[in-house]
């Protein structure tokens, strides 16, 4: 039963999402090879805005999963379609875990169409220099990949944090949108705060962390200083979205009162 | 006779309006039940309760000796008042959807009332009229073989000619043996195919019993019964 319900789950989100990956990839490689032709004014021109629209793409394909993803929750646990969802033979934790493996799903490719595509435009030996040296000595890549798992993590929470919201908005009878959106940002905000006071704490033990909060880390920070960063960053986040999942999952196999 | 389903003191408010209060009522195998009442009176939230769609506040709901879940949801055929497909779906898409999630469900019976009643499966849902989108909703619904098949307003938004087609679609094809709840206000369209009545009245049950023995007792029809119990309320 699960599986047939994230079957319908990622059809319907990556419906859409498809044509976005694909004009991701696009203007990545139209931006590549354009920038063959940098150094004449019109190269220039065409390069720049390339650039400009690769940026926002990334953004777009971020920003557009994560809505499809709470837009699919919504609608189909609380609206119309939830007449049907609900009624399916299948229990309210198979619906609740059907989104939520959907959402990783989609996460996941939104986030590994984004670094491919990052490659494909922007990657070069200027950027590979700029982490090494950034690192100061050693191999940059396990610090790039770990930027990038924590830059999943991030996107991951950013979407739970709004399940999360979504449920707990919608177990009211009134202004159920409000309070999720709400609910949502509140939480959002208040959990950041706790990953930078730990931070901020972790800094107490490690001074070119503790500069970061004074001084400019690119000039301050080292290798070992990164890796703890990113380590307490990956760690807080795990138990975040592990924490949001199971309260979520918990609120809402108590019931729904559906629109 | 056996019972399918026992709803037992079924409360619920919402904030601090009651809309069903204290609701008790068995619903036997094989009977055609009439869900009858006002706009608002709490039929659609009983209907809503039964099919785990809204919370109850307290009391039981029974299907089979057992409470509501999975195996209910696996037997009860529910036709909402609302729309619930997902419009970017082609009617055959709809099928599919249909025959992966119930395995009681009949797609050559499915077949066979979409050409009835004049619907294409290559249709995308988004280009139906409503009237056609509820259509094929009781197409998906009345295809499945369940035990009991809970019908919230099916004429609601039928003009008058098509509503004897509903009902006859409805009537050839429920699986036999199986229980029918239609919930609606129209009560005299629905009136000559009904077993049994439940009136349901300001969030209560306020009279059950079989039609026939409330036609003999009070010499009149059950639109009639209707009518003069809740005119005779409105008066005092």
């Amino acid at each position: 039963m699960l599986r047939k319900l994230i079957k319908y789950d990622l059809l319907w989100i990556n419906r859409v999402m498809v044509y976005y990956y694909a004009l991701t990839i696009v203007l990545s490689v139209l931006m590549r090879i354009a920038e063959n032709f940098t150094g004449s004014v019109m190269g220039d021109i065409v390069y720049g805005i390339l650039r400009g629209f690769v940026i926002a793409a990334f953004a777009n394909v971020i920003i557009n999963a994560a809505i499809r993803i709470w837009v699919r929750f919504t609608q189909n646990h609380y609206k119309d379609e939830a007449y049907l969802t609900h009624t399916l033979p299948a229990t309210k934790a198979q619906l609740f875990d059907s989104k939520a493996i959907s959402a990783l799903i989609s996460t996941l490719t939104a986030v590994a169409v984004v670094i491919v595509c990052f490659f494909i435009a922007f990657w070069n030996n200027d950027i590979y220099t700029y982490f090494h040296n950034l690192v100061e000595y050693g191999n940059a890549a396990p610090i790039i990949a770990g930027i990038f798992i924590t830059s999943l993590l991030e996107v991951l929470y950013i979407v739970i944090v709004g399940l999360f919201g979504i449920v707990v908005g919608h177990r009211s009878n009134n202004g159920r949108m409000l309070r999720s959106i709400i609910i949502g940002m509140v939480l959002y905000f208040a959990l950041q705060c706790i990953l930078l006071a730990a931070i901020y704490a972790a800094g107490s033990f490690d001074d070119s962390i503790k500069a970061m909060f004074s001084n400019n880390p690119q000039n301050s920070i080292g290798l070992d200083s990164y890796r703890t960063l990113i380590i307490i960053s990956d760690v807080i986040y795990v138990a975040i979205n592990t924490g949001l999942y199971f309260g979520a999952k918990k609120l809402f196999q108590k019931g729904v009162n559906v629109d | 006779m056996a019972t399918l389903l026992e709803c037992k003191h079924l409360c619920k408010k919402f904030d601090q309006k009651v809309v069903l209060d204290d609701v008790s009522l068995k619903i036997d195998k094989g009977k055609i039940i009439g869900l009858l009442g006002k706009n608002g009176a709490g039929k659609s939230t009983l209907i809503k309760l039964i099919n785990d769609l809204l919370t109850i506040d307290s009391g039981k709901i029974l299907f089979k000796g057992k409470p509501i879940g999975v195996n209910s949801k696996s037997h009860i055929s529910y036709l909402p008042e609302r729309t619930y497909l997902d419009k970017t779906m082609t009617i055959a898409q709809a099928f599919k959807m249909f025959s992966e999630f119930y395995s009681d469900f009949d797609a050559e019976r499915a077949h066979k009332l979409l050409e009835d009643l004049d619907l294409d499966e290559s249709m995308k849902i988004a280009k139906m009229s409503k009237g056609m989108q509820e259509k094929l909703q009781l197409i998906l619904v009345m295809s499945r073989d369940a035990d009991l098949y809970i019908l919230d307003e099916p004429l609601g938004g039928v003009d008058p000619a098509t509503r004897d087609h509903i009902l006859d679609t409805i009537l050839s094809n429920f699986k036999e043996g199986s229980s029918v709840i239609i919930s609606t206000h129209l009560i005299s369209d629905v009136e000559r195919i009904l077993d049994d009545v439940i009136f349901i009245d300001k969030g209560q049950v306020v009279l059950t019993g079989s039609a026939d023995k409330l036609r003999a007792k009070h010499k009149s029809s059950i639109n009639d019964i209707f009518r003069s119990m809740f005119d005779a309320k409105k008066t005092h």
